[in-house]
């Protein structure tokens, strides 16, 4: 990817977060947790944006993928501080962090604004 | 558990004029819908109910009203829960 595009992208995802009140990080990486792309507010814990976090999602999607309800779409994990949604997005994975009390439904929202990014990322794993 | 809470909704939507109903919680989830409403709109409709507290200081919740073409949206919250009633011209 050259620097130019993901500077563009990496902008068009910072204005996304921003537009989201008490969202603080979206990351996208493929299903091994390598990170293709990241915006993210300094106040954000170290760990969520490290490969031993962003990966665990793919394990658990492919779990609950198991479930008999079909393909695992989305996993929103509520915790104290935080929440934590995640988007399957194969061969991307979305990881979005935020503030427990930030809007949920807002936040599930972005996954239309992210889908045209995801085209173009999409294509660029599929050819590595 | 919804059984109450759909019986309210199904009540609310036979008044004349009304569309579509929609109740979401305070994170913006949706609790259920009917008719022209889409469950997608809940984070949205939860954003507007929580931003409109934010301009004016009030014991209650205020009460938006939003006008556009092809129909009209009333938001109320109360406590935790925020409703919007679709209303068609």
């Amino acid at each position: 990817m050259h620097n130019q595009d993901r500077a563009e992208l990496k902008r068009s995802l910072f204005k996304f977060m921003s537009n989201v009140e008490g969202l603080d990080a979206i990351i996208v990486t493929d299903r091994d947790g390598v990170v293709m792309l990241k915006v993210a507010h300094e106040s954000v814990p170290d760990q969520v944006t490290r490969h031993q976090f962003l990966s665990v999602f793919g394990s658990m999607s492919d779990q609950a993928s198991k479930l008999g309800l079909g393909t695992n779409q989305r996993i929103i994990s509520l915790y104290d501080n935080y929440q934590v949604v995640q988007i399957n997005k194969q061969p991307l994975l979305v990881t979005m962090v935020g503030s427990s009390e930030a809007n949920t439904g807002e936040i599930l929202n972005l996954e239309k604004d992210l889908d045209m990014l995801f085209k173009d990322l999409s294509t660029v794993i599929q050819m590595t | 558990m919804e059984k109450s809470l759909e019986k309210h909704l199904e009540e609310t939507f036979k008044i004349p004029g009304v569309s579509g109903i929609i109740c979401t919680d305070e994170q913006g989830l949706c609790l259920a819908s009917k008719g022209v409403s889409n469950s997608n709109c809940s984070g949205s409709i939860a954003s507007v109910a929580q931003q409109a507290e934010h301009l004016r200081k009030t014991s209650n919740s205020p009460s938006i009203y939003i006008e556009s073409e092809n129909g009209n949206l009333l938001i109320g919250r109360r406590e935790n829960i925020t409703m919007a009633i679709f209303k068609s011209d």
